[in-house]
Formats: C-alpha cells, structure tokens, sequence
C-alpha cells in the first residue's frame, strides 16, 4: 500500500481540507478548493480524481454513495489517518512559517533586505 | 463552440484513459464536467482532461495498474472477459491518445492548475510570511 505523508502536494492538501469539516462530492471538493483558496488554486476533474484515488489507496479517504436526486451519488469522507495526515502537514507549514517570521525578522534588522 | 461538440471531445477523452481509472471515475469526471461547465469553462476542462490523460499513461505506476486487478477485454464470442495481469498500453492506444491530447491543446491552450496571473499556493504564503514581517518592522517604535 503507498503511504502520503508531508509535505503534501497543494492539491492533496486542498483536498484533505475542503474534505476535513463535511463530507463531500468531486465537484463539491472543486467548488470548495476554489473558495478555501480564494479563486487562487483550481482542482480539475482529472487532477482531483487521481488524487482521490491515491488517497483511498492510501485510506486517507473513504468514499460512499447516497442518493441524491433519485441518482446514486459518490462522496467522499476523510478518515481519521487522513486527518492525522493533514494535522502533521499543517504543523509543518506552522513551522515554516514561524521560521519564515523570523528569519525575515533577523534580516530586516540587520539590513539584508532591500526593497527593489 | 456548443456544448454538445465539447461534450463529446471531452467524452472521447475520457474513454482514452486507460481503463482501470476509466471505470472507477470516468462516469463521475462526466458528472462534474456537466456541473462544472459554467463556472470552469469548457477550455480548462478539456485542458484539464488533456493533461489527466497524460498523467494516467506515463506517470501511472505499476501498483496502480495491481490496484485496478484484472483487465476486462471484449472478445469476439463471449462478449468480454477477465484477463489477468495488469492492463498495457499498446501503440495504437497511445497514438490515439497523444493524437486527440494535441488537438485538444490546440483547441484549447490549457491556463494551468493555477488561475492565470496569479500566485501559486507556496508562493503565496511566502509573500504573506515577508508582508507579515515588514509589518511587524514597521510598526515598532
């Protein structure tokens, strides 16, 4: 079984977020991309589904039907390893971030920085 | 171009996939293509397809063709049949595939994964993480 763990891709994080507070659909997913990222960042159907299907290789996700119009329905469920995944992942971009804080911090001060 | 030619090329895309990932999510990608129309453009859908297509071909690993188990093949008496191992690609398959991909790029320039003009998601942060900094900076007395 492949194993996903950080640093993760953009999409896969996109992915494990927009799938971390509800259960959701492949266009659902997209759409939900689209917002967390501010119209930044885009998903396709290509490039969401490949990773939906690494992800449930990896059973980061799970997927489920349910009716929905009188059609059946995929959605998808984040489970607890792909919570634990997307927890460690943003810890390390906390990290980065914080050491990126500082290090611009130092660098101010001592005058590395210009402004172009 | 209506919708119904786009629908098609985007349809004939779909069934050049190799057919493992054909089977598992190409009734869904047609699903969300149809959703999607509007709000994505058809130009970025079929670029986006165009590209998964590559994708599936030449980056597919052999655990996932292992995943996908046996391939179904049609024969010419018994209709179609499990046939063991996992599935190949054959020249035709991908001459097909590399055909209607560069006709689909030229149809369509593909804008990318990342809304034209824009940051990339790391770069982003990047600029927030210097922003944040010269702010703090600036603010002390």
């Amino acid at each position: 079984m492949k194993t996903i763990a950080p640093p993760l891709s953009n999409a896969v994080t996109y992915i494990l977020l927009a799938l971390a507070e509800r259960d959701l659909h492949g266009y659902g997913i997209m759409q939900e991309t689209t917002r967390l990222s501010g119209g930044e960042y885009k998903i396709g159907p290509g490039l969401l589904y490949d990773n939906l299907r690494a992800l449930m290789a990896a059973t980061l996700v799970e997927e489920s039907e349910v009716e929905d119009g009188g059609e059946a329905r995929r959605i998808y469920h984040l489970t607890q390893a792909g919570a634990a995944v997307l927890d460690d992942e943003l810890k390390r971009l906390a990290e980065v971030v914080k050491a990126g804080r500082s290090r611009l911090a130092a660098g101010q001060t001592t005058g590395r920085t210009r402004e172009v | 171009m209506p919708q119904l030619i786009v629908r098609k090329l985007y349809r004939a895309l779909l069934r050049l996939h190799p057919e493992c990932f054909r089977a598992s999510f190409a009734p869904e990608m047609m699903r969300v293509f149809d959703e999607a129309w509007i709000e994505y453009g058809a130009a970025w859908l079929l670029g986006d397809a165009a590209l998964s297509l590559l994708r599936q071909w030449c980056l597919r690993s052999p655990e996932d063709a292992q995943l996908a188990g046996p391939d179904a093949r049609f024969g010419l008496l018994a209709g179609s049949y499990p046939v063991g191992g996992p599935p190949h690609l054959t020249m035709a398959k991908l001459s097909a595939a590399l055909l209607l991909t560069l006709t689909s790029f030229l149809l369509f320039p593909y804008p990318g994964a990342y809304v034209p003009g824009r940051m990339a998601g790391r770069a982003h942060v990047q600029r927030g993480v210097r922003y944040v900094a010269q702010r703090n900076l600036s603010e002390r007395p």
